[in-house]
Parts: structure tokens; C-alpha cells; sequence
């Protein structure tokens, strides 16, 4: 993966604005996340498409909205897969998400904001 | 709801970042905020909290952001609440069924702030915009429905004023609006006292109010006057001088006036701005048209109104049409006016089989279709055959009954004899008593009678025998009207006794004009053999207890009794 993992100076303006709600905000979205990862690790398998179709639409809306471009893409391929019913690359897929996910981590430490 | 200072708003999303982030971005900029996590606490919380905007995630567990729209949309009712969709969804479908659900516009991840508050705030302008819409729309259909009311109540107010008289007298035809309070025309009736009748038909320039409220004075003054005796001219005067006191400038009243004299075979057609009146008779057709020759009512002051009026044959045989614009100018599908000549094709065609009326209903009719209504166009056909009356347009307030005793004494000097009609006055005094009231017809026909005696056969000097030949009428009133413009002498005095006790009462009335006088004995001989001779001599023999002439003809003394418990006579 290339590029950065996220954009802090747009995640700079939105900690401003939230103020102590900020730090609520990345709290909650690591605890989505590690529950939605692991829903998808199960699904996957599993076979159960629908469950990982679902997952992987909500994380793509909140990694979106934390200026996660990347995870965001990562976890929209997931969901067209699932919504196709081919969960055959779907492990590689997911493998590259918890990476880049962990790659979003990181620059939240490097901040200073984890 | 529109009296919060913030807005309230609902978000729905199962994602516990996304609606943190979105509802703190909310209260940050001072919305008020209530959060769901799925779209079955949207709908109850939508129920709880009244707010006014929501915001739903597409995707939900429970019930999706799909139906929850719907049943918000459903519950919202005459309110507008607008919804919007928060999605990341990219396909076109997806964002379609969001609209057809109900959903106002969207929102996609990640939420650009500034769009944020744009958007929320052009809908809270957009639904303080309905809502102010929507309450002036409420307060018009609450006008509206008042008006409605208050016109239901005016129309049983003018229904009583502008009752229908004597319209269902079997010589009366008519076509008339039944809501004709606001269409401005108005069709009025009424028995004249001493037989004969009055027919009046008026189109107020204008319709609605206004005209309804110029149609209440025309119909007082004309069934009051009428029944208190007075002839057209005085009544139309009199019309004409109320409307024009009342009405606004722009305003008037186009009119015909009919004074119906069967016993004579005689109607008076008076045409103030109306269509053309038309005269025929069964066997020879069409025999007068009487087009408008008078300015409509309330528009020149009275003192400059002229009266005169068609003087015209009217038998039983004969029939006379009175229509307002309406007929006239009504107008079919491609525009043609029913016109003239139509009606008096229909007259020559159905006069024989006196079919006219009916004829010209169905003609109508067809002319404008069958969709469209026939019974705003007011017209109507008045026959020469007596009528029977089916009801007395008679004011019922009972008059004095207790007894009482008094004199009167009226002299009327050339200039009264020729600019009033003094009969409505001499009875006038007379009708205050009840049993009187109650003779109404029998006291006008005689006090007319005698009055008639005294002004074209004393102080004009006319002779009955005149009236003897079929045209003989129309001279005789032709003589009457030209010799009583040009009177500079004369003189008649009428004094009236009266008495009235518990058992009944009597009037003593004497009647002296200047005039020559006639052959009072030679008449009354004649009488006895049965021959007619004019002055109604044998209809006051009839009328009166007693009746007996003194000098030369020109002195008259009658006596009028009555008794109590005594059955109502008709009038």
C-alpha cells in the first residue's frame, strides 16, 4: 500500500472543532473496528457473505469519515465482493485491510492522539 | 416545534462512530441532537421528540433507514419533515430508492462540515417556509369556510326580505337562478290590494354582495308599496331614489317593471336598461316589442326620472316575456350568443300552442350543452288569464284591536290629483285597525272605485262610454294621462268617520269632487234592470252596507260595517 494512511491535517480541523469530543470519536473508532474485523474474519470463514457485506459497508463509512481514504477503498472492495457472493480472494483482501488499519493506528500514535 | 429557538434533529445510524461524529458535529453548531441506533428507535424516538429534521442511515439492523422514512413520512402528516439520507452508498439505484421513500437529499461519508450545515440549514428555512404556507393555507380554508356560512346565513335573511311573493300564481312562468342572490338578479311578485298585480324583474350591475345588498331595499320597497296600494310609478320611484342613495357610483339596477290590470285587460310595462320585452298573443303572434327607453335604477336622481310607461292589451289570450342579459348573452360552445332572434323565431313558432316558455327552456338548454347550467338565466312569461293565487304575500303583524273612534278629512287640490296617487294614503290610516286589515281587498276596491269616480269622471270629466269598443281602454287611459298632465282645476275632498267596538264597527265615508256630476238616479235605475253603466256602480252596491249619491252626482256617502267572529273574508 502506498500513500498516507490518513489525512491528519483534514483530522486536525475536525479535533478542533470536536474539542474532548475528539478523543471519544478515536476511542469509539478503534473499538468498531476491532469488533467489525473480527465479524469479518468470521464471515469469511464462514461463507457468510451477507455478514460480511454489512461489515464491511459500516467500516467503509467510518474509516471514510476519520480521513482513512485507503482502508476506506480497501473495505468497499470487500463489500462488492461479498454483494457478489465470491468470497474466494476475500482473505488476501481482508489481510491488506488489518494491515492498513494498523497503518492508520500508527499515524494516530505518531500524533500523539492513541 | 417552530417555536423551539434551535432546531431539533433526529439521527439514526447503527454505527457508533458515524453518529458520534455526526451528532457532535451538530452540537457543536448548536443543534439539539437525539441519536437512534437503528431505524425502529428512529421511528419511536421520531414519535417522542417531534423533531424538526431527520437524518437516517440506508443500512440499519432492525429496520433500515428505507422503511423507517416511510413511516416517518406517514406520521409526519400536513407537516413537512424533511429526511436525509446519510450514505456512503455510491450506486444510482440505491440513491433512487431513497426518494421514492420519501427522502429529501443526502449526505455522504466523509461528512464535509460546511455541506453539513448548509444543507441543514436551507431545510430548516425550507420548512419554516411550509410551515408559514401551510398555516396561511389553514387560516384561508378557515376564512373560506365562514364565508360560506355567514353566506348561508345572509341568504336566509334575504330569502325572508326577497320572498317570491305571489311567483307561483298560476299566470306566472319563470327561470330563475336559485342562488340568484349572487348572480344580482332578482325576480319579485305580489297581488296589488285591489286586484291585479305587480312583476318585477332586476339585474344588479355586478354580482355577489354588493348586489345582493341592493337587492334587499327593491325587494322591501317593492312588496311593502305594493300592498300598501301605491302604483308602479311611486314604487319605481321610490326604488330608484333608495339605490341611488346606496349604491356605489359604478352600481345600478336594470329593471322592468309590470303592472298586471286583468279586469281591464290592461298591463303597464316600464323597461329600465333590460333586453326588449315582448308582447304577443296566442292566435296573432307576436304584437309589441318594448325595447329598454329608461335609464336602469339608481343612477339620475328621481325628480328627473321619467316613468312613462308601454301601455299595452292584455287579455287572457296574451302573453308577455321578460328576460335579463342572461338569455340574451348566453353562450354556446363556440361562442354564438343566444340572441334575439332566436327568442322571437321560438315566439312565432310556439306562440299558437303556448309553448313559448317551454320552448325557450328547452332551446336554452340545448344551446349551452348538457353540462352546462340553465338556471342562472333569469326569464320569465307572464299570461293575461286571472290568476289564482296560491299564497298572499299579506304581512301578518296583527293591527289595533281595541275600539276606537276617529275622523279624518283629506282635500286634494288640482296639483296633489296630479302628482300623487292619494289612495295608499286614505287606506293607509284605515289598516292600522286589524278587523280592517283583514278587508283589505274590500277596502280598496272600494275607496279606489270611489276615487276613480271622483278624478276621471268628476274632475276630468271622462266618459265611461269611451271604454265601451275593444281599443276602447287604451284611449280611455291615453285621455286620463294627457287631461290629468294639463289640470289646473279641481278639487276632492274625502271625509272618513270611523267606530269600532268590541262587536265589530263601521266606516262612514264621504267622497265630493268639483266635477259636473252625472245622472245619479238614471244609473242606479239601470242598475236594477241589470245593464252596466260605468262608475262600478254595481260592485259598490255589493261592497257596501250602504251607498247614496247627493246634488248633482258629485257628493257620495257610503257605509262600510262589519261584525266580529264573523269568518275571514278572503282579500
Amino acid at each position: 500500500m502506498t500513500g498516507v494512511a490518513v489525512d491528519l491535517e483534514a483530522l486536525h480541523e475536525l479535533q478542533v472543532l470536536l474539542d474532548e469530543d475528539f478523543e471519544v470519536l478515536l476511542e469509539t473508532f478503534v473499538r468498531d473496528s476491532e469488533t467489525r474485523l473480527k465479524l469479518i474474519a468470521e464471515g469469511v470463514a464462514k461463507g457468510d457473505a451477507a455478514l460480511v457485506r454489512e461489515q464491511a459497508h459500516s467500516f467503509k463509512g467510518s474509516s471514510a469519515n476519520l480521513y482513512a481514504p485507503q482502508l476506506s477503498a480497501l473495505c468497499e472492495a470487500l463489500e462488492r465482493m461479498a454483494r457478489e457472493g465470491r468470497l474466494e480472494g476475500a482473505p488476501q483482501l481482508v489481510a491488506d485491510i488489518e494491515s492498513q488499519y494498523l497503518a492508520v493506528l500508527a499515524s494516530f500514535r505518531e500524533r500523539g492522539w492513541l | 416545534m417552530a417555536t423551539r429557538n434551535q432546531a431539533r434533529i433526529l439521527i439514526a445510524d447503527d454505527s457508533n462512530t458515524d453518529r458520534l461524529l455526526l451528532s457532535s458535529l451538530l452540537r457543536k453548531q448548536g443543534y439539539e441532537v437525539i441519536e437512534a441506533r437503528d431505524g425502529a428507535e428512529a421511528v419511536s424516538a421520531f414519535a417522542q421528540f417531534q423533531p424538526d429534521i431527520v437524518l437516517l442511515d440506508a443500512l440499519m439492523p432492525n429496520m433500515d433507514g428505507y422503511e423507517a422514512a416511510e413511516i416517518i413520512k406517514k406520521q409526519s402528516g400536513q407537516r413537512f419533515v424533511p429526511i436525509i439520507f446519510l450514505t456512503s452508498l455510491s450506486e444510482a439505484p440505491a440513491l433512487a430508492r431513497c426518494l421514492d421513500v420519501g427522502g429529501d437529499d443526502f449526505l455522504t461519508k466523509p461528512y464535509n462540515r460546511i455541506i453539513l450545515k448548509a444543507k441543514i440549514d436551507a431545510f430548516i428555512r425550507m420548512r419554516s417556509l411550509y410551515e408559514t404556507v401551510h398555516e396561511q393555507k389553514r387560516q384561508i380554508q378557515a376564512f373560506n369556510r365562514s364565508l360560506l356560512e355567514e353566506q348561508k346565513r345572509a341568504r336566509v335573511i334575504f330569502d325572508n326580505i326577497a320572498h317570491r311573493g305571489c311567483l307561483d300564481a298560476s299566470n306566472i312562468r319563470f327561470n330563475v337562478a336559485p342562488l340568484s342572490i349572487f348572480n344580482g338578479d332578482i325576480l319579485l311578485a305580489a297581488p296589488r290590494p285591489r286586484g291585479g298585480m305587480h312583476v318585477f324583474l332586476g339585474d344588479f350591475a355586478g354580482h355577489g354582495l354588493p348586489a345582493a345588498v341592493g337587492a334587499l331595499p327593491v325587494a322591501e320597497i317593492f312588496y311593502g308599496m305594493t300592498q300598501k296600494g301605491y302604483a308602479l310609478e311611486e314604487i319605481l320611484k321610490e326604488m330608484n331614489y333608495r339605490l341611488r342613495a346606496i349604491l356605489p357610483t359604478e352600481s345600478f339596477c336594470c329593471a322592468v317593471g309590470v303592472d298586471l290590470d286583468f279586469s281591464d285587460g290592461v298591463a303597464r310595462v316600464w323597461n329600465g336598461g333590460l333586453p326588449d320585452v315582448y308582447l304577443y298573443h296566442l292566435g296573432r303572434g307576436l304584437e309589441k316589442v318594448c325595447p329598454s327607453n329608461h335609464l336602469p335604477l339608481g343612477v339620475v336622481p328621481s325628480e328627473r326620472y321619467d316613468l312613462d310607461m308601454y301601455l299595452l292589451d292584455f287579455t287572457p289570450e296574451h302573453r308577455l316575456l321578460v328576460a335579463s342579459d342572461g338569455l340574451l348573452e348566453a353562450t354556446n360552445a363556440d361562442g354564438e350568443l343566444f340572441g334575439g332572434e332566436t327568442l322571437e323565431r321560438l315566439i312565432r313558432e310556439a306562440c299558437a300552442a303556448d309553448q313559448v316558455f317551454a320552448k325557450t327552456r328547452e332551446a336554452l338548454a340545448a344551446h349551452l350543452g348538457s353540462e352546462a347550467r340553465t338556471d342562472d338565466i333569469s326569464f320569465v312569461e307572464i299570461t293575461g288569464e286571472h290568476p289564482i293565487l296560491q299564497t298572499v304575500g299579506d304581512d301578518q303583524h296583527a293591527g289595533l284591536s281595541a275600539p276606537v273612534e276617529w275622523s279624518v278629512e283629506y282635500t286634494f287640490s288640482a296639483s296633489a290629483l296630479r302628482h300623487m296617487d292619494p289612495i295608499p294614503m286614505m287606506v293607509q290610516p284605515l289598516m292600522e285597525i286589524d278587523a280592517l286589515k283583514r278587508r283589505r281587498g274590500r277596502i280598496f276596491t272600494v275607496i279606489s272605485e270611489l276615487y276613480t269616480n271622483a278624478l276621471e269622471h268628476g274632475v276630468l270629466g271622462l266618459s265611461s262610454k269611451t271604454k265601451d269598443d275593444a281599443r276602447g281602454f287604451m284611449r280611455y287611459y291615453e285621455q286620463k294621462q294627457s287631461k290629468l298632465a294639463m289640470l289646473e282645476d279641481g278639487l276632492i275632498r274625502v271625509h272618513m268617520h270611523l267606530q269600532t267596538n268590541a262587536g265589530g264597527g263601521e266606516l262612514a265615508l264621504r267622497m265630493e269632487d268639483s266635477g259636473m256630476g252625472f245622472n245619479h238616479r238614471e244609473a242606479f235605475r239601470k242598475t236594477v234592470d241589470g245593464a252596466l253603466s260605468g262608475r262600478g256602480l254595481e260592485l259598490l252596491k255589493k261592497l257596501c252596507d250602504e251607498i247614496e249619491y247627493f246634488d248633482n252626482g258629485n257628493r257620495v256617502a257610503i257605509l262600510l260595517s262589519w261584525k266580529e267572529n264573523q269568518n275571514r273574508e278572503a282579500t
